[in-house]
């Protein structure tokens, strides 16, 4: 789990967050309501996790519930591995 | 208190009869706030003629509810001290409720006050929230939800009363219940498209239904969207089942303010319960404060545009005006943005923490970013239920044809869900190129944008920092491109056809300097805004989290409904000066802008029916009216006839106008039967005007013409004269041209003494406007012809081009049929009198009749200028209904009493008929 979000604080960082405090993100940080994941770039994420873990994420997963926070992305993604 | 709550939720199950006093203590309640609220949900009617019952239950319950307590108290098991303790003890909690309370107090009285909106909400549906809010906070958390659904059911019964409200319950509890059914998804899917199919034949009219036509859209705005998403989140369980449940569906379905509001945020259901209490009760309360005042704010500043600013098409002609069209136009998406904001606020008011909606849209930097501001509910709707399932559902295809193809689809259902709101909102499709085109354009530069931020990125940040100089010029000018080109596209978006618009953009004399200097001036504007809310959002999140947090929080809107509030009072307003003053009780008015009055006007006027799409206000009034609420052109007490005349009414013919029994003479006159030669030593007088001066809504004994002819002949028969004869020729719907034509070709062979002619403000505008019907058609007159000759007007012209080559010319139009009318007059030595006698349209005309009283007067009329006949009674009810401005039976007692003084008078300084009167 800690791995799954280590992985995608550092994708967020890279990918949305060029020249951020890494410090400034945490676990709980709130991606989608704080304006970090828009739609785009919460397809660009969706796209990065299915090919990184090989797991497929359907539309209605696509929701603030689970893109809201690190945490809650990686719990997605915990649950789709577990699911397998 | 949470937990008190929870264990008072707990101990309420334990002994029933030890809970009995607390229920007896909430029905008791209950009792005393139904009665006391019987007309605000409209059910005074129940008790008695006079409410003889309202004060005897309203005691009855408050004894039901003081046993309740003492019962409670002594054998009870104390629930009442249970509950009520925490809100006693609870010194800082009880202060920010009271600190919200006295601010939503203030703003009600504000709405009153201004008249804000309409008379359902601020009469009805604000005093329902301002006393359901103080009920609802100080209920335990559990009971809040279902107090919340019986508040707005009787904020549904309030405004809609009880058989419509009846029906829309009923529906929609049918539609929610079948999203229910214990059958296959694509069963219940099914069902539910029969069921719509049913209801858009009735909305065609195909079906008959015993519902007015008030409630479709009140049951449109309800269910259209809310069921789409509510299935939606049903199949993939979006919400979890500890914040979902029975009152939750019934509270997302029934929501308060809706009743009030058909044009409604499309509030997601996952969001709508996932957000109920998220956060600090009183903090969601006072950003619910928050928004309402801007919502007011918003709407007055909407007003503003509206009253002042705002033109029509016809008076574009140069830079300056071009600029001032298409601004103002764009700008008055204000009022859908103050509707929202006090959404919004009031369901913060009720625990729902929902987003702003509609976020400094003028200040977007992006059409990206416009599309996120404008209506973030919608992009999310749209984002939710049709762009990511489009996007994923091609998974093999590259990035960029997923986000073309998903985005492209987004735009095409919006588009298409756009037109099917219209439809169930207004009862007709919206299906027009500028339509389609504007929709086209937006989804074209969102597309372009989206493909730009994927490619290079979108500036993001985790906290926001102060934003430079630099920054704040470049958002600056990209707001300003995001600005311009969006009141481009609303101008094509509102106009009612493609060529219309590209005729207004072609035909306007633009001058670059002065373009370039408007263009300095918008980038100006947009530069302030852009600072203070830097400045702001800097300051608003630097705010502490102390003990003092909320209060910090609630002082710059407390500050500022304060301030309004004075404002919107006239005692205080005074001390301003006579001319803010006066600026400030007109913006208090609820009005129709300049346009639109003369717009409503000529629905019975010009029979100009189409009441422009996206002419909000018009359109409500305009909805209210009945179906068989038709001017006179639209019956069949007029005749056509094949000259300039147009049509006639019928002699002799008996039948009803606008609700009210309308009869003509063997002549042709609403009027009386009189003979075509004047009994001996009868002074008659002839009157020449239109639908008011010819009593359209009001019986005929009740007209003005009536109630002059009897008092003069009550008053002063067998004086100078025996009688008194008032022929009353007046036509709904004539303009001076055809009173002339009148006077010559029938008026005359009565021989009248004196001939009355009434205009009406603005009529040489809509004598252009009929000059412009008729340019195809052989005038008889050389003069005119003369004067259309020089104007430019030729055959098969477009109407709106007649009128702006007319515009010059509108009062010399004027002044040649009065003159030809006086010369006319005094070659038969008959007394020319011209009147100018205003709709009842509640404001004062005088000024737009300036001009006229000139010609008029120049032409050699005896000049009566009648535009303040209403002042008396300023404020009273005086038009035949909300949507018709002609004068009711009061508006023409009115005119008969002013009138006959007038004529007194004038019997000074013209020789007229009371000379030697008794």
């Amino acid at each position: 789990m800690n791995e799954i979000k280590k992985i995608v604080k550092d994708y967020i960082l890279e990918e949305f967050l060029p020249g951020e405090d890494p410090a400034g993100l945490a676990d709980e940080t709130p991606l989608v309501s704080g304006g970090i994941l828009d739609s785009m770039a919460t397809i660009k994420m969706a796209a990065f996790l299915e090919k990184k873990y090989g797991v497929q994420i359907e539309a209605h997963e696509m929701n603030t519930k689970n893109f809201n926070t690190i945490a809650s992305l990686a719990s997605l993604v915990q649950a789709k591995l577990g699911g397998k | 208190m949470a937990k008190t709550e929870t264990q008072l939720a707990q101990k309420t199950t334990v002994s029933i009869p030890r809970i009995l006093p607390i229920y007896a203590f909430v029905a008791g309640g209950a009792i005393t706030a139904l009665a006391a609220g019987a007309d605000l949900i409209g059910i005074a009617g129940l008790f008695g003629k006079n409410g003889d019952w309202q004060s005897k239950l309203m005691l009855s319950g408050l004894v039901i509810a003081a046993i309740g307590a003492a019962l409670d108290l002594t054998f009870g098991q104390r629930g009442l001290l249970a509950w009520l303790k925490p809100i006693v003890l609870d010194w800082p909690g009880l202060f920010k409720f009271l600190t919200i309370a006295a601010q939503l107090g203030l703003l009600l009285v504000i709405m009153r006050t201004c008249y804000l909106e309409h008379n359902a909400f601020y009469e009805k549906v604000m005093p329902l929230v301002f006393y359901g809010f103080i009920i609802h906070h100080l209920l335990p958390r559990p009971y809040r939800l279902t107090f919340f659904i019986v508040l707005s059911l009787a904020a549904f019964l309030s405004v809609l009363g009880f058989a419509d409200s009846a029906w829309l319950i009923g529906l929609s509890l049918l539609l929610i219940g079948i999203c229910h059914l214990p059958i296959a998804f694509a069963a219940r899917v099914a069902i539910l498209l029969i069921a719509a199919g049913a209801l858009t034949a009735a909305r065609f009219g195909y079906m008959p239904v015993p519902w007015t036509k008030a409630l479709w859209p009140i049951l449109a705005s309800m269910l259209m969207f809310r069921l789409i998403i509510y299935l939606y989140d049903l199949k993939h369980n979006q919400v979890p089942p500890d914040k979902a449940g029975f009152a939750h569906t019934l509270s997302y379905f029934f929501l308060l303010p809706n009743v009030a509001f058909p044009l409604f945020p499309v509030v997601d259901y996952s969001t709508f319960c996932q957000t109920y209490y998220d956060d600090d009760d009183y903090r969601i309360y006072q950003t619910g404060i928050k928004w309402m005042f801007w919502g007011v704010v918003h709407l007055l500043i909407y007003r503003y545009i509206n009253y002042y600013w705002i033109i029509s098409p016809e008076k574009v002609h140069d830079t300056g005006t071009l600029v001032q069209y298409l601004v103002t136009n764009y700008a008055l998406i204000i009022r859908i943005s103050g509707q929202f904001h006090l959404i919004i606020g009031i369901l913060h008011l009720f625990g729902f923490n929902l987003l702003r909606i509609m976020d400094l849209y003028f200040l977007s930097t992006g059409f990206t970013d416009y599309w996120r501001r404008v209506n973030v509910y919608w992009k999310e709707f749209i984002q939710k239920l049709f762009f990511y399932p489009a996007y994923c559902r091609m998974r093999k295809a590259g990035n960029m044809t997923k986000l073309v193809v998903a985005t492209t689809w987004g735009f095409l259902i919006t588009w298409f869900f756009h037109a099917y709101q219209w439809f169930w909102i207004r009862g007709a499709f919206l299906l027009s190129l500028p339509d389609i085109l504007f929709w086209l354009g937006i989804g074209l530069l969102v597309l372009t944008n989206s493909i730009y931020e994927t490619k290079y990125g979108r500036k993001r940040v985790l906290v926001k920092g102060k934003a430079t100089l630099k920054e704040i010029a470049s958002k600056t000018l990209r707001a300003a491109g995001v600005f311009v080109v969006m009141s481009l596209l609303w101008s094509l978006w509102i106009s009612p056809s493609l060529a219309e618009w590209i005729d207004l953009i072609s035909n306007t004399e633009v001058s670059l300097p002065e373009l370039g200097m408007t263009l300095l001036l918008i980038i100006a504007g947009i530069g302030s805004a852009m600072l203070v809310n830097e400045k702001w959002s800097a300051r608003s999140t630097a705010a502490p989290k102390s003990r003092l947090a909320f209060f910090r929080f609630a002082l710059p809107t407390a500050a500022a409904i304060l301030l309004l509030y004075f404002l919107a009072q006239p005692a205080y307003a005074f001390r301003l000066g006579a001319k803010a003053s006066d600026f400030i009780a007109e913006l208090k008015m609820d009005r129709l802008n300049d346009r639109d009055a003369v717009l409503l006007e000529r629905g019975y006027y010009e029979q100009l029916y189409n009441v422009h799409s996206f002419n909000s206000q018009l359109w409500e009034l305009y909805a209210k009216k009945p179906d068989d609420w038709k001017p006179l052109t639209e019956t069949d007490a007029v005749r056509k006839t094949d000259d300039l005349m147009k049509y006639e009414i019928v002699p002799s013919y008996v039948g009803s106008l606008l609700d009210v029994p309308f009869k003509a003479n063997r002549w042709g006159m609403r009027d009386d039967d009189y003979e075509q030669t004047p009994p001996p030593n009868t002074y008659r007088i002839a009157l020449l005007g239109a639908s008011v001066i010819m009593g359209s809504g009001v019986v005929h004994e009740e007209t003005f013409e009536h109630l002059l002819e009897q008092r003069l002949n009550r008053e002063h028969a067998k004086g100078k004269y025996d009688k008194y004869e008032i022929l009353n020729f007046s036509v709904g719907g004539y303009h001076i041209i055809q009173q002339l034509m009148l006077l010559e070709n029938k008026v005359l062979a009565f021989q009248p003494n004196a001939i009355f002619c009434f205009a009406h403000t603005r009529d040489e505008n809509r004598t252009s406007g009929y000059l412009g019907e008729i340019a195809d058609l052989e005038i008889p007159y050389g003069e005119l012809r003369e004067i259309m000759q020089r104007a430019g007007l030729t055959k098969k012209m477009k109407h709106k081009k007649t009128l702006q080559l007319l515009e010059p010319f509108k009062y010399e139009i004027m002044s040649w049929a009065y003159s030809r009318m006086v010369r006319i007059c005094r070659e038969r030595n008959i007394l020319p009198i011209w009147i100018c006698l205003p709709s009842a349209t509640g404001r004062n005309d005088s000024i737009y009749a300036t001009e006229l009283v000139r010609v008029a007067t120049e032409a050699g009329f005896g000049v009566l200028n009648m535009t303040d006949v209403y002042d008396s009674e300023a404020g009273a009810y005086l038009q035949v209904a909300p949507w018709d401005t002609h004068p009711n039976a009061k508006g023409h007692r009115l005119i008969a009493n002013r009138l006959y003084a007038e004529l007194q008078i004038m019997d000074k300084t013209i020789p007229f008929a009371f000379s030697v009167a008794k």
